[in-house]
């Protein structure tokens, strides 16, 4: 009788030692966000008949578990892929969107703009060398304007490149803790251990997984922890790493462009696919799908810009006369002996060779640069008053020069410059509400798996009491003992 | 009950206290400068209003400067013609009085005297020069127009400048207009046949297909003086004064139409470049009103409403404060303050 409540009180004491043991460490993790607080729970020990009466044993730790809900979890991850691709999304375009920022600086349309009105200029004094100097310079800047909007891209496309290369040695470095995580949860778990500290590392894991990419995981049937990339193919399956892999490929079906190669993503196993288009959601998909589509559109529409200007320019340039004497015979027509060099046909910027990399590859003319009279203004030789060609070439400022002839230099650049705010601003209100649901899905998730001092607290104070109470029992026990013995002295 | 736990607390004031601040961030910049749209993305269509705005207000710019570049050549050009037209006048005078038999060889040669002096002065006329430019060359504006013998050496042209969107007003006249009345026998074209595709070739045509070489218009063909035997004014007092060397009234009585036909012909272009500068002013007047709405409509798009940005900055002000004042509250409470 008396070793039985020996046996309950120490019974007792182990338990509330436990749990408060259990509830230091939830205080002491308190701020870690990827932490679960923890509970002990209890069951009786088996009964004990004695006689007539079965009497209890005391109390005995069933297990520790965590507080967790897989459901809210997974919609946690789905709100982070979510929101992380809006973020991804809004802050590559902010940058791209920068580069055509010209509220309060100088930018394509206003250089544009100014290279015609210079020409305006040039058609009222035809034959003023400064005005000439003045169109060549802001010829000059409208070139330079090109080849800048047209680095920032480059540069914006190769950080995308970067980032996704960094991003996938993120992934796989996940990917790999993960299946070591599940290795050993495996192990502990067949030997009885407690594994609530290691899911919680597991499920870090896996949210930052979903950081990158929209996350399918499940147990299988043999228990096996299974983390798929939506869409695209399973990257960790129980101890086993399907890792990704991300690199420079040469597309030869693209354009000149991509036959420099941009970075796609496949498994290793497989590296004929190409899973980077595949990908929804997450910073991959936003930096793919920025790089791919809103980059991608914006240089064709440069391109085509710059091949439109110098096309038309050159076009109508060419019909002019050089700013020379030029010989005639008796009937007007040309005696070109070719001592003056070019007289007409002269381009204004360098002839482009395709609408591909127009932008990159714009230039002055070797002509124009070398001589200001090779400016042609005149439709006719030997006539310095004659402006219709400069008059001809302002007038393409208003010409519908661009795609079919459907939209002048300026629309054309507007309806980018248009486009990309258009996309920037969506971008932004997207991943101001993603942040919304995702602080949501946080705080679904925190209040069941989070840890609340006042709740561990009085946890606390009540595992106290229940100490001391057990003690109080095994000093009953012992006083109890010692009775006893004193009988027999 | 829900169960608050410490993380999703700081969670709750983490997101509220940012999005407060990042909007009273944003308010702070549209305050610093009073401007509505700070990146394309603040108001995508009104961007590109502003932008395409922009660049018309530029345009209208270089129309001014070019409406007063006009309109000081054409009152250049109308001086020289007023001048013109008063040798003319002078000429006509001194022509009548001699026409009729009153007079002998002596006072005639004396005459002509004065009317050498008067062909003279309408070739100085003829070679006038605005700047370093020839006004009656048409487009041969370096080179001297008019040779001593009173022979035009320029072409036909008229030189063209864009006072307003596609409307074109002639600054000079080609010295055929002015001394060989009639001598321009078409129609004057009111905008300058330009190398483009806008109005001559098929629209389908793009400008840079074209690649036929420049086909020189019928300037050039003024270059060989096929209306070289044709008389102009100055050949007309040239006329008058031979006359009077020869002491032939029967001539300068039938060079009397001839002088009245040159006269008209002056008054004819004098009035050309009346309204000419009257349709430069109705331009002028149109683009100031055009730069008056642009500045309107600008200002409404790309400036801030400052009475409301305040109210909205100061509303933020509050919001954030009272954040700031529930977050204290919530925080620095704890269960441990009560168990002492």
């Amino acid at each position: 009788m008396g070793s039985d409540l020996f046996s309950i009180g120490r019974s007792g004491l182990a338990t509330s030692k436990k749990s408060m043991a259990t509830t230091s460490h939830n205080i002491a993790n308190a701020d870690n966000e990827n932490f679960s607080r923890q509970r002990v729970t209890t069951e009786t020990n088996a009964p004990i008949a004695t006689g007539d009466y079965v009497v209890g044993s005391g109390t005995n730790i069933r297990s520790i578990k965590r507080a967790h809900d897989d459901l809210a979890e997974k919609k946690l991850n789905h709100s982070i892929s979510s929101h992380e691709f809006n973020k991804e999304r809004s802050h590559q375009l902010s940058q791209v969107e920068e580069i055509f920022n010209e509220i309060s600086s100088e930018g394509m349309n206003k250089v544009l703009n100014r290279f015609f009105n210079s020409v305006r200029e040039l058609a009222n004094q035809p034959e003023n060398e400064v005005v000439r100097t003045m169109v060549r310079d802001n010829a000059g800047l409208v070139v330079k304007d090109f080849h800048r909007i047209d680095d920032s891209i480059t540069a914006a496309k190769d950080g995308i490149d970067r980032k996704l290369q960094k991003g996938v040695d993120e992934i796989n470095g996940a990917a790999e803790k993960i299946a070591s995580l599940n290795k050993e949860i495996i192990r502990l778990e067949n030997a009885g251990g407690e594994t609530g500290d290691l899911r919680d590392q597991r499920d870090e894991a896996t949210r930052l997984l979903s950081e990158y990419f929209t996350v399918k995981s499940y147990e299988d049937e043999k228990g096996q922890f299974v983390v798929n990339v939506a869409g695209a193919g399973s990257i960790v399956s129980g101890g086993a790493v399907n890792k990704l892999k991300a690199a420079k490929v040469m597309d030869n079906k693209g354009t000149d462009r991509d036959k420099e190669g941009k970075v796609d993503i496949f498994f290793e196993a497989n590296r004929n696919l190409s899973v980077a288009d595949n990908i929804n959601k997450g910073k991959i998909a936003a930096l793919v799908k920025t790089r791919n589509e809103d980059i991608h559109n914006l240089r064709q529409q440069l391109d085509e810009i710059a091949y439109g200007l110098a096309k038309s320019t050159n076009a109508v340039h060419r019909r002019g006369f050089a700013n020379k004497s030029i010989a005639t015979d008796q009937n007007g027509n040309l005696v070109d002996n070719g001592s003056q060099g070019k007289l007409t046909g002269i381009n204004f910027f360098k002839e482009p060779a395709s609408k591909d990399r127009a932008a990159e590859y714009i230039e002055l003319s070797e002509d124009v640069k070398a001589d200001l009279n090779n400016i042609s203004t005149g439709l006719a030789p030997n006539a310095p008053g004659d402006n219709r060609v400069a008059i001809a070439i302002s007038k393409l400022q208003h010409e519908k020069v661009l795609g079919k002839g459907d939209q002048t230099l300026e629309e054309g650049y507007l309806k980018s410059v248009g486009k990309i705010g258009l996309t920037t601003a969506k971008s932004k209100i997207d991943a101001e509400q993603s942040s919304g649901i995702l602080a949501q899905a946080k705080s679904i998730k925190q209040r069941i798996s989070g840890v609340s001092l006042d709740e561990e607290t009085a946890n606390l104070v009540k595992y106290q009491h229940s100490y001391d109470a057990s003690a109080r029992v095994i000093r009953a026990a012992d006083e109890m003992f010692d009775s006893v013995m004193g009988m027999v002295r | 009950m829900t169960r608050v736990s410490e993380q999703s607390s700081f969670h709750a004031i983490n997101h509220s206290v940012n999005k407060t601040k990042s909007r009273l961030e944003d308010l702070q910049l549209k305050g610093s400068n009073l401007k509505r749209i700070q990146k394309p993305s603040d108001d995508p269509i009104g961007n590109t209003e502003l932008l395409a705005m922009r660049s018309q207000n530029v345009d209208n710019d270089q129309f001014s400067r070019n409406i007063s570049f006009a309109k000081s050549q054409l009152a250049f050009v109308e001086n020289s013609v007023e001048e013109l037209t008063n040798i003319v006048l002078k000429a006509k005078e001194l022509a009548i009085g001699q026409a009729s038999n009153f007079y002998d060889a002596d006072i005639r040669k004396s005459v002509a005297k004065e009317v050498e002096q008067l062909k003279k002065q309408m070739i100085s006329v003829g070679n006038r020069r605005m700047g370093n430019k020839y006004i009656f060359g048409g487009h041969k504006t370096l080179t001297k127009p008019f040779n001593e013998k009173g022979q035009f050496l320029g072409d036909d042209n008229t030189t063209h400048v864009e006072v307003s969107k596609d409307f074109f007003v002639p600054i000079n006249f080609s010295g055929r207009e002015a001394f060989y009345p009639g001598g321009l026998d078409k129609q004057k074209e009111t905008a300058p046949q330009l190398p483009t595709p806008s109005n001559s070739t098929p629209s389908e045509q793009t400008p840079w297909q074209e690649s036929n070489e420049p086909t020189l218009n019928r300037s050039l063909a003024s270059k060989n003086e096929s209306v070289q035997g044709e008389r102009n004014i100055i050949h007309h007092i040239q006329a008058l004064e031979d006359a009077l060397v020869t002491n032939n009234p029967e001539i300068i009585q039938s060079l009397l139409p001839v002088l009245d036909k040159d006269m008209d012909n002056l008054i004819q272009l004098r009035t050309k470049i009346g309204s000419t500068i009257n349709s430069i002013d109705n331009a002028s007047e149109n683009i100031e009103k055009t730069n008056l709405l642009n500045a309107e409509y600008t200002s409404k798009i790309e400036d801030v409403d400052v009475a409301e940005l305040f109210t909205d900055l100061a509303r933020q002000q509050n919001t954030l404060n009272a954040t700031y004042k529930s977050s204290a509250q919530l925080m620095n409470k704890s269960l441990m303050d009560f168990m002492r």
